[in-house]
């Protein structure tokens, strides 16, 4: 014997109330994102980097990258994780001073510590909900545009996305071209980085090299994950 | 003993209706959240741009300006917008100078809507996702605003920013200079929730005038269903 059985879900909301699950006429389970249920309830932010028209400079000395000066540090503090879930950095190269100049973008994850950014080493940024009537209350620190050195420097354990460009001159510098530096990092499956640990993006060059960045994370106790086996 | 039980769940219909949950090959058939509401009616769709004829960008033509934005939608308290596709497709020009730039922003005042028809601007119409809907928006819109609205927008946080520098080549003269194509696309795998009362903007410009073509797609919510949501 075959019995019917009607779907029911638990709200998120605060009685928990039981709704009838939904489908589409032909017999489709209409189902949510679980990523995007979590930036419902408040647990998605973003942070961005750059003025309306005006990029920071990137590079440790403003050229060059720097381990100590990143463009953007996020600090994921013990208790706390962390879930990249869209970053774009979007870069203006200047022109090119000589063949093989290079601009370059590095996203990478320090696993193991917290760099205690703060506004004596950059620009402490707002950090603001993806569900946008909420207000504060990001667990996690932002600062950009970093030109004096983290106090704890970023051991890098893992690079998440890089991009580079190599420069050829045609001509002298007034005469050349190079391509476009962008990068968009949008995982199908974003990692875990479970705090204490830090997430750093960096841009600079052989030349000075501005740009812009917007991250979109989600940030959650990390009791949600560590208990899994 | 095992329990054969045939799942089913209602639709979206006045008078919902329990209908079967169907597989394939063991494996059930389900449907995108998003898609549902499109569906439903709840997706919508705006453009920037006549057939050949792009809109000029900036504030007097060139540069962004906050005030002049190229699109902008303002969202009532009460309704949330979830942005899925903004496209942006631009015509820049021949480089006046070296390090010319355009560039392509879209940003969100978390905090007001911008009295979208207080600018001098073009009035727009969203279309349904689901054609058969002819109107019903909850949002005003407006495009091609050329005089300060009298709220400027102030901005919370971008969703996408682009652009490209120009660099002479060759002779060094305008007339044999290059650069590359502007556009961008910002299609999230996971959107926010722009709560009413909001705005949502689009800009484009440059040192140099830049004129674009924007198509929009987005999502028309009640706030309700996920203010009451907790964590």
């Amino acid at each position: 014997m075959t019995t019917d059985t009607l779907v029911f879900g638990k709200n998120f909301n605060s009685t928990g109330a039981e709704v009838r699950l939904s489908a589409v006429p032909d017999g489709g389970l209409v189902i949510g994102s679980w990523l995007q249920a979590m930036i419902a309830r408040g647990f998605g932010w973003v942070v961005q980097v750059g003025d309306l028209t005006t990029p920071i400079v990137g590079g440790g000395a403003l050229t060059v990258l720097d381990a100590d000066q990143p463009e953007l540090v996020m600090d994921v503090p013990a208790g706390f994780t962390l879930r990249p879930i869209r970053i774009a950095v979007d870069c203006e190269t200047p022109l090119i001073a000589a063949d093989d100049d290079e601009s370059e973008i590095v996203l990478s994850v320090d696993r193991t510590n917290v760099s205690d950014a703060n506004a004596t080493n950059g620009t402490v940024e707002t950090v603001f909900n993806m569900r946008t009537d909420i207000v504060g209350g990001s667990p996690i620190s932002v600062v950009s545009a970093v030109t004096t050195n983290l106090s704890a420097a970023p051991t890098i354990s893992a690079e998440l996305q890089r991009a580079n460009v190599v420069a050829d001159l045609a001509g002298t510098p007034v005469t050349s071209l190079w391509g476009s530096l962008k990068m968009l990092y949008q995982p199908k499956v974003p990692p875990y980085i479970v705090g204490p640990a830090t997430v750093v993006v960096h841009f600079g060059g052989t030349v000075a090299t501005s740009g812009y960045i917007q991250a979109f994370f989600l940030a959650f106790p990390s009791s949600k994950v560590i208990n899994l086996v | 003993m095992t329990i054969a039980s045939q799942i089913r769940a209602e639709t979206y219909g006045a008078d919902p209706v329990a209908v079967d949950i169907r597989q394939i090959d063991g494996s059930m058939i389900t449907a995108d959240w998003f898609s549902a509401m499109v569906m439903r009616g709840l997706g919508w769709i705006i453009q920037v741009g006549d057939l050949t004829t792009p809109v000029q960008g900036g504030g007097a033509g060139t540069v962004i300006l906050a005030q002049q934005p190229e699109l902008i939608i303002d969202i009532p308290a009460k309704w949330t917008l979830i942005p899925l596709r903004i496209a942006v497709d631009a015509e820049v020009p021949l480089l006046a100078a070296d390090n010319d730039e355009s560039e392509i922003l879209m940003t969100i005042d978390r905090t007001q809507i911008n009295d979208v028809t207080s600018g001098t601007a073009t009035q727009e119409f969203p279309s349904n996702m689901r054609t058969d809907i002819a109107t019903g928006c909850p949002f005003l819109a407006s495009s091609a605003v050329t005089a300060n609205l009298t709220a400027a927008p102030t901005r919370s946080f971008d969703l996408a920013h682009r652009t490209i520098v120009g660099d002479f080549v060759l002779s060094g003269t305008p007339a044999n200079s290059s650069w590359e194509e502007l556009w961008t696309l910002y299609e999230p795998d996971n959107p926010p929730f722009i709560v009413g009362p909001a705005s949502l903007q689009v800009h484009w410009g440059g040192t140099v005038a830049t004129s674009a073509f924007c198509q929009m797609t987005f999502l028309a919510i009640r706030s309700s269903l996920v203010t009451s949501l907790v964590a």
